[in-house]
């Protein structure tokens, strides 16, 4: 994930939920009143890239005797709620987690890393495993004829991969198709 | 009662076919020591300039480089030595066939075969091409990297300076293309932003902007051990029935044995420090 990877600048451009801990005046325009001040527990949804930072960041002592607060707090989101962990845990192989969200697994390394959430780790890297040997199969179903489509399972299956899997299914399917290609013809 | 007498005919073998097992057992001791040479410069190369040098161990530790670096998350130190010594084979041979052909020209009719002169030039091809590649791909490396490359040579603590990981040629190369890199950032969209957005190798906003070599990336490692014939002086040489060297992975706290000969999927950082000694090559 570097500071030119066009996919982490979208991953990180998904709007979280997030509530002020604060009232800032000025900044109404997250709520979509402009010039307006944002009140003490207003929800906004913010995108990650902000809500990340500000949720990091502390913010001035309201009472001396406490700890800064920072500026937000991060609402558990929809994608990592226990209904989809679940749904996982249930049927890694059939679940459709492009529905939830396209960055799935970008967005659960920085959540998980955010939190350090060993549990949410342990779902995902199970979850990893599982889809991958779903991913091999369909990817090494090489036909070399260009009329034949794909068979409606894969075209199925592949609706449902998010960007991170799209991109390993890509690379798997090339290279048994390279591999294919050089063994058939010359 | 059997006397084992293997080693007094060892010493006979060396005696009597003193030329061809030379010849053969020298080349694969190049091929293990160069890599060696190549990482740690200077004392370690003289010593092995007199130790004779074929082309044929030349190509093979040329593929070796060339598997590497193909494979390697990291920009991996150039061979300055064995570049130099390929480059000037390489216009010899030119030369050579260039000769050879202007001989064809004046004496056709004598019975010389054209199948010399074709795998001569087929073979050029050959080396032509794997150097190319390797260039090619350090280029690209260079490319990703230059900011790193560039923070690497500013840095004091530095193991490798920037000459002996870069050819001169390379150095050029970097230079420049991160100055019109910088010039296009610049023109296009730097100059518009506030003066504290403006770096572009800015390492403390909330997203480091110098892209570092993946170090855990996952290769595929062939551990190939010490060079033949000197088992015992290997350090690390841990006997479980088998040869085998012994790293850790720093992450898991784990201790992994890599068997001599066997094939294994590795973090790069785990076995980089093999791989800079050639008792390991990336396939």
């Amino acid at each position: 994930m570097g500071y030119y990877d066009i996919d982490d600048i979208l991953a990180e451009n998904t709007k979280f939920a997030c509530s002020f801990n604060y009232e800032i005046p000025g900044l109404g325009y997250l709520e979509g009143s402009n010039g307006k001040p944002i009140h003490k527990n207003a929800k906004v949804e913010l995108p990650f890239w902000l809500g990340n930072v500000l949720a990091i960041v502390p913010g001035d002592h309201e009472h001396e005797d406490e700890e800064p607060q920072p500026f937000v707090q991060l609402l558990a989101p929809e994608i990592f709620s226990n209904r989809v962990i679940n749904a996982i845990k249930a049927n890694p192989r059939g679940l459709d987690i492009h529905s939830i969200n396209g960055h799935f697994y970008a967005l659960a390394v920085k959540w998980a890393t955010l939190f350090s959430d060993a549990e949410l780790v342990q779902v995902l890297s199970d979850m990893i495993l599982e889809r991958a040997q779903e991913i091999n199969s369909h990817a090494s179903s090489v036909s070399l004829d260009p009329d034949l489509m794909l068979s409606d399972t894969t075209a199925r299956f592949q609706l449902t991969l998010d960007e991170f899997e799209k991109n390993l299914y890509r690379v798997t399917h090339d290279s048994y198709k390279r591999a294919k290609l050089w063994l058939t013809k010359k | 009662m059997d006397l084992n007498i293997d080693d007094i005919l060892a010493d006979l073998d060396r005696d009597t076919t003193a030329v061809d097992s030379s010849l053969y057992l020298s080349s694969e001791h190049d091929t293990t020591r160069f890599s060696e040479a190549n990482g740690t410069p200077s004392n370690h190369e003289k010593h092995i300039a007199v130790n004779n040098i074929t082309p044929e161990s030349d190509y093979q530790m040329l593929i070796t480089h060339w598997r590497n670096e193909r494979m390697a998350p990291e920009l991996l130190p150039y061979p300055h030595l064995l570049i130099g010594r390929l480059l000037q084979r390489l216009t010899n041979q030119i030369e050579h066939i260039e000769n050879l052909s202007m001989g064809f020209l004046e004496e056709a009719a004598e019975n010389d075969a054209k199948i010399p002169m074709l795998c001569m030039e087929a073979e050029l091809e050959r080396l032509k091409f794997v150097i190319r590649s390797y260039i090619r791909c350090r280029l690209h490396k260079i490319d990703k990297y230059s900011l790193y490359l560039r923070q690497l040579d500013q840095a004091n603590d530095r193991t490798l300076s920037l000459t002996e990981l870069l050819s001169p040629q390379e150095m050029v190369y970097h230079d420049k293309h991160s100055k019109i890199l910088l010039k296009l950032f610049n023109n296009s969209v730097l100059r518009h932003m506030p003066p504290e957005m403006q770096a572009i190798d800015d390492t403390d906003g909330s997203i480091n902007m110098i892209d570092q070599p993946d170090w855990s990336k996952f290769v595929f490692v062939l551990i190939k051990g010490a060079e033949p014939g000197e088992e015992d002086s290997e350090q690390v040489l841990n006997d479980d029935g088998k040869p085998c060297y012994s790293v850790t992975i720093p992450d898991l706290n784990e201790e992994v044995e890599l068997a001599v000969g066997g094939i294994y999927v590795m973090r790069y950082n785990v076995i980089s420090g093999l791989l800079r000694d050639g008792k390991a090559i990336l396939v």
